[in-house]
């Protein structure tokens, strides 16, 4: 009975971790570790980006195995955070496991920062990024206009759990649209550096620098998949944007861009 | 030059706060980005190279991320991904979209291939800082009974 409630909570550990944008590795280090201050010594998993398999051996040979299918993510870097301090904090004190348990579901259910503030951040890097390529100040009002635009647009489909590919070709059309529009009526002069520091918001930033550390880990299954992921991004962000900015040049003429 | 260091701080910092750190995070990856613009410029002024300046400039951030995250008990991760964004090749990338929707297939190539260029001068900085810092998994602490 304790072995069951033991790697399923550890599982959900891996499975907050993985969903926040955690690298392989350190997913299957926690599971291990979590395992290992409760007493079970024989544990495997096994982690990809879409799915936790962890297995453990009781001291009768009785053998567990908990699978978990990760669908959507979230990608929340301070969930890491807690539950990196939190499972090394087991194992210098021990809690019992209903209360870490009790603790990890915090975590999860923790606030994030509101929907204004977070898309005020993503707003704030583009504008950032116009001042980055040396724009005016028009050129970052724009940029700030339509980062917010695309940023509550995504935001309407990842709440319903879009397909990715889907919201970024989504997002990068609505950036374009936005940019274009708003460069037409007389914000900003420069079309394509406003556009590029609106697009590089959605950049799979997190995705690549997670596939080369698993890649080095040795977890290369996972590596490619991300690197795969991070690929597709970038292509549906390149579709989304580039049909708008080809339908504005036939439509508005090629001075337009 | 240092107005891009100070945009590369800015950026980051809200890069951190997008992906929800707090006040001590961000501040914390604002730094990272700041970091690794100012190394990549230093060594573009020295070398003249940029691909050799964009392998440095991921050292660096590579070396701060790792040394950081021992000293602020954070995970190394929440400080490269905010400290990598100023040095993605947005320009280039861009421009391959862009040559393409023009219909000249050739300069979209040659903007691809830099942007695959700088893709991988900076995992090649990760690959050594990696190798390393942390060549082997962290060691798990056998159970005692």
């Amino acid at each position: 009975m304790e072995l069951n409630r033991i790697i399923y909570v550890a599982t959900y550990a891996g499975k907050i971790l993985l969903e926040s944008g955690g690298e392989t590795y350190r997913v299957e280090d926690t599971i291990g570790r979590i395992c290992n201050a409760y007493g079970i010594r024989k544990v495997e998993s096994f982690v990809v980006p879409t799915a936790i398999i962890t297995s453990a051996v009781s001291d009768e040979y009785k053998s567990k195995a908990v699978i978990k299918r990760i669908r959507n993510r979230s990608f929340n870097l301070q969930k890491i955070v807690r539950v990196n301090e939190l499972s090394r904090k087991i194992q210098s004190e021990p809690i019992t496991i209903r209360e870490l348990y009790a603790e990890l579901k915090a975590i999860d259910q923790a606030n994030s920062y509101p929907l204004w503030l977070s898309s005020l951040f993503y707003s704030l890097i583009s504008a950032g990024y116009v001042l980055f390529f040396a724009g005016s100040f028009l050129e970052m009002v724009n940029a700030f206009i339509s980062a917010t635009v695309m940023r509550l647009c995504m935001y309407l489909f990842e709440k319903d759990n879009y397909n990715v590919v889907f919201i970024h070709v989504l997002g990068g059309a609505v950036a374009a649209i936005s940019t274009l529009l708003l460069v037409y009526f007389g914000v900003g002069a420069q079309s394509n550096t406003i556009l590029i520091s609106v697009l590089m918001n959605l950049f799979p930033g997190l995705i690549l620098a997670n596939a080369i550390r698993d890649i080095m880990a040795g977890d290369t299954l996972s590596g490619v998949a991300r690197t795969t992921e991070a690929l597709l991004i970038a292509i549906a962000i390149a579709a989304g944007s580039g049909t708008v900015v080809a339908l504005s040049m036939k439509w508005l003429g090629s001075g337009a861009v | 030059m240092i107005i891009k260091v100070i945009a590369s701080f800015f950026i980051s910092m809200c890069f951190g706060g997008a992906f929800q750190l707090r006040l001590k995070g961000m501040l914390l990856s604002g730094l990272a980005g700041g970091i690794s613009w100012l190394t990549f410029d230093v060594a573009k002024l020295l070398t003249g190279s940029e691909f050799f300046s964009f392998f440095l400039a991921s050292c660096s951030l590579n070396i701060y991320a790792e040394v950081t995250a021992r000293r602020a008990k954070m995970p190394a991760i929440c400080f490269i991904v905010p400290g990598l964004v100023p040095l993605v090749p947005g320009a280039a990338l861009y421009g391959t979209m862009y040559e393409f929707v023009l219909g000249r297939p050739q300069e979209a190539w040659n903007s691809a291939i830099f942007a695959f260029s700088t893709a991988v001068s900076i995992s090649l900085g990760f690959i050594l800082t990696l190798g390393i810092a942390r060549m082997k998994r962290p060691i798990r602490i056998p159970f005692k009974k």
